[in-house]
């Protein structure tokens, strides 16, 4: 299965991509994509089975990714794992097709609790 | 007005955050050996809190959040700033660390500014330091060292 990280930290992308192994998500390609922007090329072109966005990135932020992917027909299992997490935010977030909102800093268990419905 | 947050919860925070144990050395830090500098901003108000860090936390947080080598770490310390890759590292952590200044998930706190140092804070933060209310920490990082980190509000 493939997995997509979308965040403007490499640092952040490097702890979601190591917290994954440690929820036991080994085998995996992990695809890094620094703008959503970039993000949305490469989930149309490679289809991931899962995408993981940061909410505020520059080029395209993560709701603005979110919204053009579904525009685009693409149905793909998305959810943000951001620093901030307003009412508005995850209503804006649910509205608009994502599965899941979580805040830094997460754990393991908190992947698995999300991703278990997307992931083998 | 944003809220100081308790040390068991940047404990908790941090810990989460760079996947290792902090304990708690002392509740005191020196002042002077603060260069590293995240400024927040609540709503319209700008420089509503801050973060303050000496090189020995930046490094050894920094590095722990991406499981570099102490050793690494440590040539920064030496070196008495940081550089390269480290730098983001620690970006991320006063990035995270503005929801310790939140009273709730609808309190918006955003990190505005950062600095890194070894040029001396800039004033606003100094004043903030000086005349803020503070929660300052020198926590050791397990497997790294220790460092010291200060939160600021407004009085």
């Amino acid at each position: 299965m493939k997995i997509l990280v979308a965040d403007d930290s490499k640092a952040m992308r490097s702890i979601v991509i190591r917290t994954l192994r440690q929820a036991g998500y080994s085998g995996h390609k992990i695809i890094e994509a620094a703008d959503g922007a970039e993000a949305l090329g490469i989930a149309k072109s490679e289809e991931p089975d899962l995408i993981i966005s940061d909410w505020n990135m520059p080029e395209m932020n993560g709701l603005d990714f979110l919204i053009a992917l579904r525009a685009a027909e693409f149905d793909t299992p998305f959810g943000f794992v951001t620093t901030e997490a307003s009412p508005e935010m995850r209503e804006l977030a649910e509205k608009n097709g994502a599965a899941f909102l979580i805040t830094k800093p997460f754990t393991a268990e908190d992947f698995q609790r999300h991703f278990d419905p997307f992931l083998d | 007005m944003l809220r100081l947050p308790s040390a068991d919860a940047v404990v908790r925070m941090v810990s989460n955050l760079v996947g290792t144990k902090l304990t708690i050395v002392q509740q005191t830090v020196d002042d002077s050996a603060l260069t590293i500098c995240g400024l927040y901003s609540s709503g319209d108000t700008q420089n509503a809190a801050a973060c303050l860090m000496d090189v020995p936390f930046g490094a050894y947080a920094g590095a722990a959040l991406s499981m570099m080598p102490s050793d690494v770490a440590s040539e920064y310390v030496k070196k008495g700033k940081l550089e390269e890759d480290i730098l983001d590292n620690c970006a991320e952590v006063l990035n995270v660390v503005s929801r310790l200044f939140a009273s709730s998930d609808a309190h918006r706190v955003t990190l505005a500014t950062k600095s890194f140092g070894p040029d001396p804070l800039p004033d606003v933060a100094a004043t903030l330091l000086a005349k803020g209310s503070r929660l300052a920490l020198k926590l050791n990082i397990e497997r790294y060292g220790a460092g010291s980190i200060v939160l600021v509000v407004p009085a």
